[in-house]
């Protein structure tokens, strides 16, 4: 997306807008892109006006106001003459390097991206400095290229301005030399990321894409600062695939989620992760997705969790490998709870099913989910009993042998549930065979009845 | 009771018991629509359904309102049974006999071929015995399994909670069972039955044809008229309820 060097004809709007492009260029004036309302107060965290401004203001005002012709004259010619120094013409001069956005199918080799670099780290890789925010927060700014170029996967693939690109007005600027926001005029690191969030979305299309969808999103989007932006999980310039590194994965949500994190430690699965090293065992991300991460506290997900257990549970292969019992799941779908969260998956209406169903984690827990049998096991039938509690009032003592503990009925488990379904899967069949030489009987009867009367008829 | 009421019918179901049918038909209707599709729960259909009906919660309910209603219709009838046993000291027409499996023996050697001779039946024949009795004992099954299921922590203080599981194998089975009895056998015999179509209208208006009583109920026509029937043989003309009724 190359911008374009010659403008055509501009409205009035575009013209006012260009004035406030003019002074942003002068970090007289820090705006937000395009007037688009980031969260939170954007007039307030987004517009700084430089204390210069004001007499300049006051000066320009005095003088429209006085004199209205000169007025008009003064200040046209003095945004023509800011239009004309920080046009695109003289932006390019000192702009050695090619604009560009990342992914627009042009591919720099991996030389030329050093050589297009070489320019920041004549200041970056000079000595551990730091960029200090308006309430104190500091950021390093000292990237040591030897470091860079071997830890981030980017390094290779794109140039820094590629992704040190400024949106002012809705016009996108990269760094240079000569060119830098005045980031430390804004409150803080946060604002910084925030103000940058969506640089990853031409590359990353549909990690973004999930990324909106989710809870951390939409907190951002009503107001909230603290939910991550890209950036907030992924390390600058030393940026990794997290893939296939479940207990970084870990550490960066724990970074926040510190209490869920203690919980999760403890748990069978965390304990397997984060001391055996177990592959196998989920992350965060596996229950949660990376991006799209969705509210956990409402019903639509509470509905939808146990086939979230399931992707592994289900999987015979997986539990027989650690001596568990696979058929958990469709026990669990064929039993009273799981048959009513089936109708409210499938139909989708949630919220008028008037109460809330059992899931997999209501008894077993979430993030402390442990052992059920064996060593360190914590269900025996007094732990059922108080889980179907939780929901059931006022249940007598061994309600719970009501459930059938994820088990088949079969001549040794329950082995009365097993009659019954014997006995009505002989009868339902017989019933029907029975029906139906009953229909077939009775018509054939007619049918003679009718020719011998038809007989009688013709004797 | 079993008196003429028009020259050429005859009363056969007092005004008591065609309400009770009228009854039992709608809240049998009723159980079946909103129990059928939660015994289906993986089909896509059951699924529509219950979309359709307002959701599990409202099918839920509606489930056990006309539980209740055929409940309580039960218990009625069970009570005025009673009364009529017990107090009055009459043998209802409905209690079965050895004759009943005699008749039954004798139409399936009938209906095979393997007998010439028909059996000759009173006010209700075995077949009829058989699906009321069927009824009494399916239902009463329904309403027990139903009531747990309903509230399955009374029972539990009671008796084994493990008999809430086996009464939702019973419910389910149970309820499909009687479901198919009533599709294939009573609403067959009674409506697309070539003897009788399109419809047995006896337990609606509550009278029988003067033809149909012959053929059908010879035993109680000689009961009531005091002659038996004419030796006939059975001809569509006169078990053709249109004619019949007319003549």
């Amino acid at each position: 997306m190359k911008i374009p060097l010659v403008k055509t004809a501009r409205s009035e709007q575009e013209v006012i807008r260009g004035a406030y492009l003019s002074l942003a260029e002068f970090n007289l004036l820090f705006v937000n892109n395009d007037g688009e309302r980031l969260p939170g107060k954007p007039d307030e965290q987004y517009v700084r006006i430089p204390l210069l401004l004001v007499p300049m203001v006051l000066v320009t005002l005095a003088t429209f106001f006085m004199m209205f012709v000169p007025g008009l004259a003064i200040f046209g010619s003095l945004y023509f003459l800011f239009r004309k120094m920080v046009g695109k013409g003289l932006w390019f001069l000192v702009a050695p390097l090619a604009l560009t956005t990342p992914c627009d199918g042009r591919a720099l080799t991996p030389e030329e991206i050093q050589e297009a670099n070489e320019e920041c780290f004549f200041c970056h890789a000079e000595s551990e400095t730091y960029v200090q925010f308006h309430n104190g927060e500091r950021i390093q700014i000292y990237i040591p290229p030897a470091d860079y170029y071997r830890q981030d996967v980017h390094a290779t693939e794109i140039s820094c301005a590629e992704c040190h690109v400024e949106t002012v007005l809705g016009e996108k600027r990269q760094y240079t030399e000569s060119w830098h926001p005045q980031i430390q005029l804004m409150e803080g690191i946060k604002e910084y990321r925030l103000k940058r969030d969506g640089l990853c979305q031409p590359c990353h299309e549909e990690q973004y894409e999930s990324y909106e969808k989710s809870m951390h999103a939409k907190l951002i989007r009503e107001g909230d600062q603290a939910p991550p932006v890209c950036t907030d999980c992924h390390p600058v310039h030393v940026m990794k695939s997290m893939k296939k590194n479940k207990k970084q994965v870990i550490q960066t949500c724990a970074k926040c989620h510190d209490e869920i994190y203690d919980q999760y430690q403890k748990s069978v699965h965390g304990r397997e992760i984060l001391k055996e090293g177990n592959p196998d065992v989920p992350s965060c991300v596996n229950c949660h997705a990376a991006h799209k991460i969705d509210d956990p506290r409402e019903l639509a997900f509470h509905i939808d969790s146990p086939e979230i257990c399931a992707e592994c549970h289900a999987d015979e292969e997986l539990m027989d490998k650690y001596d568990l019992r696979s058929e958990v799941y469709e026990t669990y779908l064929d039993d009273f709870h799981g048959v009513s969260i089936q109708f409210y998956q499938k139909t989708g209406k949630v919220e008028d099913s008037g109460r809330i169903e059992a899931v997999c984690v209501d008894c077993h827990g979430v993030h402390d989910i442990d052992r059920v049998h064996g060593e360190g096991g914590v269900v025996d039938r007094v732990y059922v009993d108080r889980m179907c509690n939780r929901c059931h009032e006022k249940i007598p003592g061994g309600f719970s042998s009501a459930w059938l503990a994820h088990y088949r009925p079969s001549p040794t488990k329950y082995p009365l549930i097993f009659m019954a379904k014997m006995f009505y899967g002989f009868f339902i069949p017989f019933t029907i065979l029975g029906l139906a030489i009953h229909l077939f009987l009775h018509f054939r009867y007619y049918r003679a009845k009718m020719r011998g009367q038809k007989d009688e008829d013709h004797g | 009771m079993r008196t003429m009421a028009k020259p050429r019918e005859f009363i056969r179901f007092s005004p008591i018991r065609r309400v009770e049918h009228a009854l039992v038909v709608v809240a049998f209707f009723m159980l079946v629509v909103t129990g059928i599709p939660q015994r289906f729960y993986e089909s896509s259909w059951a699924i529509t359904m219950v979309d359709w009906m307002g959701g599990l919660a409202q099918v839920r309910m509606l489930h056990r309102l006309f539980g209740i209603v055929f409940t309580v219709q039960f218990a009625l009838h069970i009570l005025h049974g009673l009364w009529i046993i017990l107090i009055k000291r009459r043998t209802p027409a409905i209690a079965p006999n050895f004759q009943d499996v005699r008749d039954a023996i004798l139409s399936f050697q009938n209906v095979t071929g393997s007998k010439k001779k028909e059996p000759k039946f009173g006010h209700f024949e075995f077949r009829q015995k058989f699906e009321y009795w069927g009824m009494i004992v399916g239902g009463s099954l329904m309403i027990t399994t139903g009531l747990v299921l309903m509230n399955p922590t009374l029972l539990a203080t009671f008796f084994p909670s493990e008999l809430i599981p086996l009464s939702r194998v019973a419910h389910s089975n149970e309820a499909f069972l009687a479901f198919l009895v009533i599709l294939f056998w009573h609403l067959y015999s009674v409506t697309l039955n070539p003897e009788v179509f399109p419809l047995d209208t006896s337990i609606f208006t509550g009278r029988i044809s003067q033809a149909r009583m012959k053929h059908e109920h010879p035993l109680e026509y000689e009961a009531l008229v005091g002659t038996p029937p004419p030796e006939e043989k059975p001809t569509p003309k006169e078990s053709c309820p249109e004619e019949g009724t007319g003549t």
